[in-house]
C-alpha cells in the first residue's frame, strides 16, 4: 500500500527556502571526507615527521660517534703506520747489519796460500748500514787475487762499488764499497 | 553567503525536511522532536502531544473559541513542542463535495496551495482553501473547501500564542482520503464495485457511496455534534437506503469518543457495517502521515 500523505492548506511562508536536492549532499559529504582525510594526513604526517626527527637525531648522533671512531681509528692507523715505518727501517737496518765474519772468512779462503793479508778493515756506514767500506792490503798479491776476492764476495750477495786498487811495493791495496743485495 | 546557510549545509540540516514542508509526512519531519496535534471544532479544541519517540500523550480538551483556548493553553503547548510546531485539524466551516473532471496534473496538491484556480477552474472561490482527492478509476473527485478567514484566524491565534503551524488540514477529509485509498488499494469494494464509507470526526460527518465502481453520492456536514445521534443518522440515511443488499459499509471515526463510535456501530451493524478505524485514528492520520 502506498504511503498516504496528509493534505495541507496552511498559508505558504515566503521566508523559507526549499530543502536542497539529495544529490547536493555530495558537497558536505566530500567536505567532511576531505576534513577527516586532512586530519588523518596531518596526524600521520606529524607522527612521521616526529619519527623522522628522532631518526635524524639518532643518525646524527651515530654519525658523530662514527666520525669520532673514524678519527680515532685514523689516529691509531697513523701511529701504526709510523711504527710500521720505524719497524721497516729497523728491519732494513737489522737486515743491513749482517755479520762481517763471513766476508773475512770468504776472502781468507779464496786467496792463494803464498798470499798473506797484511791489513784488512771493514767499516760499516753509520747512516746506511748495508754499505760497508772494505780495505784489504795483500802481500805478494796480484790482480788475480782481486778478482777472486770480488768473486767470493759476490757469492755472499755483496756487490762491489767504487773499487780502487793501488800497488805499493810488494803490497797491493784494494779498497771498495760493498753493498748487500737482497735478491 | 550567510554563515547559517553554510552551517545548515555542512550539518545536513539543509537536506532535511523543514517542519512546515507539506511534501513530507509529519512523522518524517518530527523524528526525535516533540510536537502538538490539535483538532479545532466550532466551540472546543482537543489536542494530544507527540513525544520524541512519536508516542501520543494524554488527550487534552477545552471548550471555547480557538483564539481563547490558544491564549489559555499557549504555555502548556509551547512546553510540549520543540520549536512550537503544531499540526492543526480544522473541523468547522468546511464542506466536502463530489466533483468531476478536475485537473489531475502531477503537482495538483502544490497548485491547490499556490494557485487553486488552475486546478479548480470555475469552481474556485477566492474565499476558500481546498483539498482534493481523485477517484483512481474514474474522473470523479472529492473536494474539500474551507473558509479562508477561518484558516487565517487559526493561524493568527497560533502566531499570537508563539506557536507555528506546521500543517493545517481537515481531519475528516484526511480520514476519508486515507480510507478511500485503502479501500481501493486493497479492493475492499464488493464484486460490483460497491461500498459506503462513513467518516466521523468529533461531531462532523461525511459519507460517500460508490456503485458500479463510480462514486455516486456524497453527503457531508460539519459541527453536527456527538450528542445528537439522530441528526447524524439523518445525514447518512439517504445513502444507506440506496445501497443494494450486501454492499460493504465501512465506518471510520476519530477514536476519541468510544461511546459515540459504539452507538454509530450499533446502527451500522444493521446494514453490515464494519469499523475500519485504528486506535487514535485521527491523531495517527494527522501526526504520522
Amino acid at each position: 500500500m502506498s504511503k498516504y500523505l496528509c493534505h495541507d492548506f496552511k498559508s505558504p511562508r515566503s521566508d523559507t527556502s526549499p530543502r536542497l536536492p539529495s544529490t547536493f549532499m555530495a558537497v558536505p559529504i566530500m567536505f567532511l571526507i576531505s576534513l577527516v582525510a586532512g586530519g588523518y594526513f596531518n596526524v600521520t604526517s606529524y607522527l612521521d615527521y616526529r619519527t623522522a626527527s628522532i631518526n635524524r637525531d639518532n643518525w646524527k648522533q651515530e654519525q658523530a660517534s662514527l666520525v669520532a671512531e673514524k678519527e680515532k681509528t685514523e689516529a691509531e692507523k697513523g701511529v701504526a703506520l709510523k711504527q710500521k715505518t720505524k719497524a721497516e727501517k729497523l728491519a732494513q737496518w737489522v737486515e743491513g747489519t749482517r755479520a762481517l765474519q763471513p766476508i773475512s772468512v770468504s776472502i781468507a779462503r779464496c786467496l792463494n796460500p803464498e798470499v798473506t793479508v797484511g791489513e784488512m778493515s771493514l767499516e760499516r756506514s753509520l747512516e746506511i748500514p748495508s754499505q760497508i767500506i772494505m780495505t784489504v792490503r795483500l802481500n805478494n798479491g796480484n790482480i788475480d787475487e782481486i778478482g777472486r776476492i770480488q768473486q767470493s764476495i759476490g757469492s755472499l750477495n755483496y756487490r762491489a762499488y767504487n773499487s780502487q786498487q793501488s800497488k805499493a811495493g810488494e803490497a797491493l791495496e784494494y779498497r771498495t764499497m760493498l753493498v748487500w743485495q737482497q735478491m | 553567503m550567510p554563515l547559517d546557510d553554510i552551517k545548515s549545509v555542512l550539518s545536513f540540516a539543509a537536506f532535511k525536511p523543514t517542519p512546515d514542508d507539506a511534501e513530507t509526512s509529519w512523522g518524517e519531519r518530527f523524528t526525535g522532536r516533540r510536537s502538538v496535534l490539535m483538532n479545532v471544532n466550532r466551540s472546543s479544541t482537543t489536542w494530544r502531544a507527540l513525544n520524541k519517540k512519536g508516542r501520543l500523550q494524554e488527550l487534552g480538551t477545552q471548550d471555547g473559541e480557538f483564539a481563547e483556548v490558544a491564549t489559555a493553553r499557549a504555555e502548556e503547548w509551547q512546553s510540549t513542542t520543540d520549536g512550537g510546531w503544531v499540526a492543526v485539524s480544522l473541523n468547522n466551516r468546511f464542506i466536502i463535495s463530489l466533483e468531476t473532471n478536475l485537473s489531475r496534473r502531477d503537482n495538483f496538491n502544490e497548485m491547490l496551495r499556490v494557485n487553486p484556480k488552475v486546478v479548480l477552474g470555475s469552481k474556485y472561490d477566492r474565499g476558500k482553501r481546498y483539498a482534493l482527492f481523485h477517484h483512481p478509476d474514474s474522473s470523479a473527485s472529492i473536494l474539500m473547501a474551507i473558509d479562508d478567514s477561518f484558516v487565517k484566524n487559526v493561524e493568527d491565534s497560533l502566531r499570537a500564542s508563539g506557536l507555528k503551524a506546521g500543517r493545517i488540514c481537515c481531519g475528516l477529509f484526511a480520514l476519508m482520503e486515507e480510507k478511500l485509498r485503502m479501500i481501493h488499494e486493497k479492493n475492499m469494494a464488493d464484486a460490483n464495485g460497491n461500498y459506503l464509507l462513513i467518516a466521523c470526526v468529533e461531531g462532523s460527518v461525511a459519507a460517500i457511496v460508490q456503485q458500479a465502481k463510480q462514486w455516486k453520492d456524497m453527503r457531508c456536514r460539519c459541527g453536527v455534534g456527538t450528542d445528537n445521534m439522530e441528526a447524524t443518522f439523518q445525514i447518512i440515511a439517504p445513502l444507506v437506503t440506496k445501497l443494494t443488499p450486501g454492499t460493504p459499509v465501512y465506518f471510520v471515526h476519530d477514536g476519541n469518543d468510544a461511546n459515540y463510535a459504539r452507538q454509530m456501530m450499533e446502527e451500522l451493524e444493521k446494514v453490515g457495517g464494519k469499523d475500519i478505524s485504528t486506535e487514535d485514528q485521527l491523531w495517527k492520520t494527522i501526526g504520522q502521515s
